[in-house]
């Protein structure tokens, strides 16, 4: 086309060059190379500037059909031509090279953006490593792209997958670390890697990698905290050139991201975890203080009180006033157990452990002062956490509609479902209770969450206050 | 005609006492236990009147045993009384389920309590299926 482009406007004036003339021709030659320099490159564009002049001499310029040149004036015009095409054209290259690394470099900015966002909003680890494969593979010019976990048992997990020929190495399947290939290397090094023929790999990968038909391939190592957790390698398996020098510095931005997601998801659990044990050893002490209430001081009480009860039916009638005393100490000591009672139930509900939920709501709700409404639609035994979240969510969704609310009702929702139990507390009162602002709502939250459960308080001021909770049954 | 009881609890210094201010009020004890195949075995041996069964035994339910007790056949038909530390209303539920024929507080136990819990219930023929 940059060749036979000119020529053929060469031809196509030589009926009408007395009129139209060199300059005529060339001005539309110069069109032509231009077109050609935008859509066709450097090396077409150039080749239509030469073929230009030597259509311009041979058919333009006088002698026609001669490559001669006979007037001075022609041959400034053809040199003119030749000087001003050929910037022409490298200018325009220059701007298309320009705009290209503009493009990409957006491109690069928008995925990274996409990866950072979703890192922030700290998704389940799976989609997020499948997110970051995926923009990986689309942006850098690869047909594969492979996320792996070193474990500590020596071998590397695919955590995901993007591209074709990747039925080799299915998410989840575990390959030794052994072996030459790429993920041994970047294993050893602890250093982006580059394997440009799988040829010569050896190792369980080295073996997938080849039969795959990997070519050029580049590894980057996830390094979590300054310890490494895992690789992510791309790679071509067409014949293609080697993958360029920028593929690992690109890697690395976007493996410092998936980094970051699984510090953020590490630190997260952690914090659940501690919240967790936080929250059973507070538990297991208060039932262990409530039973050894109940198998020591509440025992030796009601022992002795019977002891009391007994010695004064034998007091001889003649002693009224020894009688009168002891009746005295007994009734004292029957006081004192009641109070002890009333503490040791505030410290853990005994019927939790014994009846599990059901009974102990109906315990709460006939203890309330406020009318409860019950519907519980969740009768078997569940984990004993969750049983106790529940019961202190209602115990404490009771007390603050019976104290704060003006509530004149209160209904009570449990039903398990799909392995989540939930639980709905409504009053009709005042509302306007704020768990922000210090209250036992802010103690519920984080029980709920240490079971790995949700807690959201609707309470808009004169439309009473609804609690509803959702706790997995199975984690 | 006097009672004859047999008393299930894990706790020793309680068997001991209640045995002791139960005798004192003219009871037969009958026997003691302190589990629930200790009780099983002794219900069906002895003649009773009633078992008195701890709501909360080391391990097991009262409850349980209350409800294993009163399916069993036993000779005399022995009233089975739950009794515990706790309050009747914090087991509510559970005693409104279980087939026992009453609930005592143990701070209120006496020959006169058993009595009355036991002819109360007869009386009015109250025994839960």
């Amino acid at each position: 086309m940059g060749t036979a482009g000119p020529a053929l406007i060469g031809l196509a004036t030589i009926p009408f060059r007395s009129s139209f003339g060199l300059a005529g021709g060339l001005f539309f030659m110069m069109l032509v190379v231009t077109a050609v320099a935008v859509a066709g490159g450097l090396r077409p564009a150039l080749a239509g500037v030469v073929s230009s002049v030597l259509a311009g001499a041979f058919f333009l310029a006088p002698p026609d059909n001669s490559l001669r040149v006979s007037r001075l004036g022609d041959g400034l015009a053809l040199i003119a031509f030749a000087v001003v095409g050929a910037a022409v054209v490298l200018m325009v290259n220059e701007l298309a090279r320009l705009g290209e690394q503009q493009w990409t470099s957006r491109r690069v900015e928008a995925a990274l953006r996409r990866v950072a966002t979703l890192v922030a909003l700290g998704p389940p680890a799976d989609e997020l490593f499948a997110a970051v494969t995926e923009e990986v593979g689309q942006l850098l010019p690869v047909d594969f792209a492979i996320m792996g976990r070193y474990e500590s048992d020596g071998t590397v997990t695919c955590v995901a997958v993007w591209g074709a020929p990747v039925n080799r190495f299915p998410v989840g399947s575990r390959s030794r670390v052994e072996g030459k290939n790429l993920v041994t290397i970047v294993h050893e090094t602890g250093r982006p890697a580059r394997v440009d023929s799988f040829e010569h790999s050896s190792g369980t990968i080295g073996v997938a990698g080849r039969a795959s038909g990997f070519r050029s391939t580049v590894g980057t190592p996830i390094v979590v905290e300054g310890r490494l957790w895992g690789v992510m390698t791309v790679g071509s398996t067409r014949l293609r050139p080697p993958l360029p020098q920028s593929t690992e510095v690109r890697l690395a931005q976007f493996t410092e991201l998936a980094a970051t997601a699984v510090a953020n998801a590490e630190s997260r659990a952690e914090i659940a975890a501690s919240r967790a044990r936080i929250v059973t050893a507070a538990d297991d002490t208060r039932r262990r203080i409530e039973r050894d209430l109940h198998d020591g001081a509440q025992q030796r009480l009601v022992s002795l009180g019977l002891q009391l009860r007994a010695a004064e039916a034998d007091v001889p009638p003649a002693l009224t006033g020894l009688q009168g005393e002891l009746s005295s100490v007994a009734d004292g000591l029957a006081i004192l157990q009641d109070e002890l009672r009333e503490f040791a139930r505030g410290i853990h509900p005994a019927i939790l452990a014994e009846g599990g939920v059901g009974p102990a709501l109906k315990t709460l709700a006939r203890r309330c002062t406020l009318p409860v409404e019950l519907d519980l639609q969740a009768h078997e035994r569940m984990p004993e956490r969750i049983e106790v979240a529940t019961y202190y969510v209602v115990s404490e969704a009771l007390t603050n509609a019976a104290k704060h609310a003006q509530a004149s009702v209160v209904r009570v929702e449990l039903r398990s479902d799909g392995g989540i139990l939930r639980l709905r507390v409504r009053d009709d009162g005042t509302g306007g209770a704020d768990p922000a602002r210090g209250s036992g709502l802010v103690g519920l939250k984080d029980r709920v969450e240490s079971v790995g459960g949700t807690i959201t308080v609707n309470s808009q001021a004169g439309a009473g206050t609804s609690l509803d909770v959702e706790l997995p049954l199975g984690a | 005609m006097s009672l004859r009881i047999l008393i299930v609890d894990d706790n020793a210094a309680f068997l001991d006492t209640a045995r002791a201010v139960l005798e004192r009020q003219g009871v037969t004890v009958a026997g003691v236990a302190s589990n629930a195949a200790e009780a099983l075995r002794q219900a069906e041996e002895l003649v009773l009147d009633v078992v008195l069964v701890d709501i909360m035994l080391a391990g097991e339910s009262g409850f349980e045993l209350a409800r294993r007790l009163a399916s069993q056949t036993c000779r005399g038909d022995p009233a089975v009384i739950l009794v515990s530390t706790h309050d009747e209303a914090d087991f509510a539920e559970l005693i409104a389920e279980c087939p026992a024929t009453a609930f005592l507080a143990k701070a209120e136990l006496s020959a006169e309590s058993l009595r009355r819990a036991v002819a109360g219930n007869r009386r009015q023929g109250t025994l839960p299926p």
